[in-house]
């Protein structure tokens, strides 16, 4: 028994080395797509009606919006008979679900939905399909001049060819208390000890003063009332998550700082980009809620409507509608959006659909993604509480008013994204291994916020990754792209337009 | 005790028409299902994963890339990562700390539950609980338990008088609050072992010990934690495999922060490879540290079945 065990034991090993061994090449793409040679629909037919039996999966973020999405999707279904199978994601296991499926080629993910900091990997490496000649042939549909230049260039685009479109805009801006900051001892006290008027920050070293400023023991006074808790003057994104990654970007391109000098080499360690981690590790964090070393952004809205801070750093102004909330929790509370010191200088991004190269379902996954980035759709994402896409309805000042619970801040996206595709650039967005870096940050900012290690150590750390992946300088393959001029006033002086705030 | 699974009884059948069919061939046909799911799901990926350490493998760098043969280049790439070594080094912190209390607070739970007269199933089914929950779900219950601001742990503290503390934040303190969430959720796996190991030692030798008037600190230390070793040693070893690959909480809690000081090597290696995508380094990484706990498995047990055999021998 024992001998013939053994035998068998290793014919299965034999058996288990030689399967192995066989497989030692990756995956290759499926073909490109087809080109779209049909005659394209008239503007005002509704999309083609296709194989009932069509079931497409659409791989999106876990959220409110993707609420709204379902609801969406089931209109979709009853125009075009195509059934709508919606997958629900994380967003810190988004990234690598959404890889396995194209490398592997299962065709499980037809429409699949990504971070801005994914999408040069992906279309350099061909996991998508290019949009092109659909977007030719449903340009009424489509309507691409009424996408933000700046999100289309960034989020969906890749040398010269657009691969995705944009569904929702997360763009930063800042979340504060305008009650706290129009209050008239807060801004008297401001100005003894500052020089300046309190106001809505328009450098970095403002937004430190102001936290500092607001940070109060329990006991202090706070707008003439006198608090039983402690109170902070800004919440940050200082966890472990890419959210920290977000911020301390935002500080370093409003000084002239950037992920990836223009010669390839990492500027993480640069002096700029260190000068913008220290102001973040030294004159925010220290102001901010303990719990903001291990929060994403959903605890520091939570933060803002429990009444704790006074503003925020950079955060999603898609979040509107839930920071918005802090004026039912807290008796008196107003609540606005403005724009960040560096303005369009930000994330100018957006959660972005396109079609894997694993679909099997192409005609059709184009079919749901012109609907759901179409007006129609976009429009009922805004009603529902989404910061659309669309200049259209970013732009409209009264629908904003109308729907100031859930589209207040949608005149401020509108402002930011038109500043950003004037005056922001970054060679992040053109370096294909703009997703690793992305995923890797977080370990060493958080490392610089937590103070496990000095920002110039966690730095030279991030830098050393940053090599490794590029295999030395990395590829800026930033060709036929129009960098911001650079006498520009309108990218180096803050202005801002007070009637785009819709208040309360 | 007789198996009465379809799967017996069609080869039942079948060895009772078949006269040359000997026990020693029946049983080998009985095991080739678990053989054949364990080939499948257990060394076909081992195997693969070996291949994979030898060569150059990155998911990302293109639909044509070739794995190319690289020898032992991953091998030496992981030694000199000293990302690995710290994060191999606070693993071993970790499981040591953790699996330690598991096993004192287990054990003596056990002791405690065994005495009870009343409601000791129930206890049990109570003790299932934290096992039996979803890792995930539990990890952000958890995290948000832990939260400085608005978490339960620090309103009972401010409540008490005490001051609260940044349990995910504070580099100093995020470890040991993973340690304490592990310890909650696995000491009832040893409790449950335990007790029933001791349910089913032999009554014979605890009588003989109280007739010859043998005090209870004799009879713990020359009769019931001898009888016990064997199970508490399994214990002991399957506690220790899986707090080295201990992930779940971090993912679902710190996520490895802040910083780095509650990366654990599993979270680790799933960046590496599901983040980064290098594949190879992440292969050559788990296979080293399979060896450490294969090794460090093999030297326990060995002792285990040295011990056993000087019983027996004995006997």
């Amino acid at each position: 028994m024992k001998r013939s065990f053994s035998i068998a034991l290793g014919l299965l090993i034999v058996l288990n080395l030689v399967l192995s061994g066989c497989s030692t090449k990756a995956p290759v793409a499926t073909e490109a797509a087809p080109a779209a040679t049909e005659a394209a629909p008239a503007a005002t037919e509704a999309a083609p009606a296709l194989n009932k039996d069509v079931t497409i999966t659409w791989a999106t973020l876990a959220g409110f919006y993707t609420d709204w999405a379902k609801k969406l999707a089931d209109e979709f279904t009853a125009e075009t008979g195509i059934k709508v199978n919606i997958v629900e994601m994380d967003l810190p296991t988004m990234y690598e679900k959404e890889v396995l499926d194209i490398v592997g080629g299962t065709g499980a993910y037809d429409i699949i939905t990504w971070n801005v900091s994914w999408k040069a990997e992906w279309a350099n490496n061909e996991y998508i399909y290019p949009l092109d000649d659909f977007i030719a042939r449903d340009s009424a549909d489509v309507d691409f001049n009424d996408i933000p230049s700046a999100l289309e260039a960034v989020s969906g685009q890749w040398k010269g060819k657009t691969y995705g479109l944009p569904y929702y805009t997360f763009t930063p801006g800042i979340f504060y208390r305008c009650d706290l900051f129009e209050n008239a001892d807060e801004k008297a006290a401001f100005k003894a000890k500052y020089g300046y008027d309190l106001d809505i920050p328009q450098t970095y070293d403002q937004m430190a003063d102001i936290a500092e400023f607001f940070s109060r023991k329990a006991g202090d006074t706070l707008a003439g009332k006198t608090i039983s808790n402690d109170f902070y003057g800004i919440g940050v994104m200082a966890g472990r998550y890419t959210n920290i990654f977000d911020e301390v970007n935002t500080i370093a391109w409003t000084i002239g700082g950037d992920v990836i000098n223009d010669d390839g080499t990492p500027g993480v360690n640069s002096d700029a980009y260190v000068k913008a981690l220290k102001l973040y590790v030294e004159k925010l964090v220290p102001h901010a809620p303990t719990g903001s070393l291990s929060g994403s952004y959903d605890f520091v809205i939570s933060q803002l409507n429990t009444g704790l801070i006074a503003m925020t750093g950079p955060m999603y102004l898609d979040q509107w509608a839930n920071a918005v909330k802090a004026e039912d929790n807290i008796p008196g509370a107003e609540v606005c959006a403005a724009p960040l010191p560096g303005i369009g200088k930000t994330w100018a991004g957006a959660f972005t659909l396109g079609i894997a190269k694993s679909s099997k379902n192409v005609d059709a996954s184009w079919q749901f993604l012109k609907w759901i980035t179409g007006k129609k759709a976009q429009l009922a994402f805004a009603q529902g509480g989404g910061t659309t896409t669309r200049k259209s309805i970013l732009s409209d000042i009264n629908f904003a008013k109308e729907h100031r619970k859930t589209a207040g801040h949608f005149p401020v996206v509108s402002y930011i994204l038109d500043n950003a595709s004037q005056c922001w650039y970054t060679n992040y967005n053109y370096v294909v291994e703009a997703a690793k870096i992305y995923e890797e940050a977080p370990a060493w900012l958080s490392a610089a916020a937590s103070g496990e290690m000095t920002p110039e150590e966690a730095m030279n750390g991030f830098a050393a990754k940053i090599n490794e992946f590029c295999n030395g300088k990395c590829q800026i393959l930033n060709e036929g792209v129009t960098k911001p001029a650079a006498d520009n006033a309108a990218c180096t002086s803050w202005s801002f337009d007070r009637s785009l705030q819709i208040r309360k | 005790m007789e198996n009465n699974s379809l799967f017996t009884k069609i080869f039942s059948g079948f060895k009772k028409k078949n006269r040359m069919l000997s026990d020693d061939t029946y049983s080998k046909l009985l095991i080739i299902p678990a053989m054949i799911v364990l080939a499948f799901f257990g060394i076909f990926p081992l195997f693969y994963s070996i291949n994979i350490a030898f060569r150059h493998v990155d998911l990302t760098s293109g639909p044509n890339a070739a794995w190319t043969w690289v020898g032992l280049q991953n091998f030496k790439y992981a030694l000199n990562d000293q990302i690995f070594w710290k994060a191999s080094g606070r693993t071993l912190f970790f499981a040591a700390i953790s699996v330690s209390i598991q096993m004192l607070l287990g054990i003596f739970l056990a002791f405690q539950i065994n005495k009870l007269k009343w409601f000791k199933d129930i206890i049990r089914v109570l003790f299932l609980f934290p096992m039996a929950s979803a890792p995930a779900a539990i990890g952000m219950i958890w995290r948000y338990m832990y939260d400085s601001d608005f978490g339960v742990f620090n309103a009972a503290l401010v409540a008490l008088g005490l001051h609260p503390h940044n349990w995910l934040g504070d580099a100093k303190l995020a470890l040991f609050s993973i340690i304490l969430f592990d310890v909650w959720q696995w000491t009832p796996f040893v409790m449950l072992i335990t007790l029933a190991g001791l349910q089913s030692l032999p009554k014979e030798p605890f009588e003989a010990a109280e007739l010859d008037g043998a005090s209870n600190f004799r009879i713990l230390s020359k009769l019931t934690f001898p009888l016990l070793s064997p199970v508490l040693t399994l214990i002991f070893i399957l506690r220790s495999i899986d707090a080295a690959r201990l992930y779940d909480p971090i993912a679902s809690t710190t996520r490895g922060g802040p910083g780095s000081v509650t990366e654990t090597v599993t979270y680790l290696l799933y960046r590496v490879g599901l983040k980064q995508f290098k594949l190879d380094i992440a292969c050559a990484e788990a296979l080293i540290i399979l060896y450490v706990i294969v090794v460090f498995s093999g030297l326990v047990l060995k002792r285990l079945m040295r011990q056993q055999s000087e019983r027996a021998r004995t006997k």
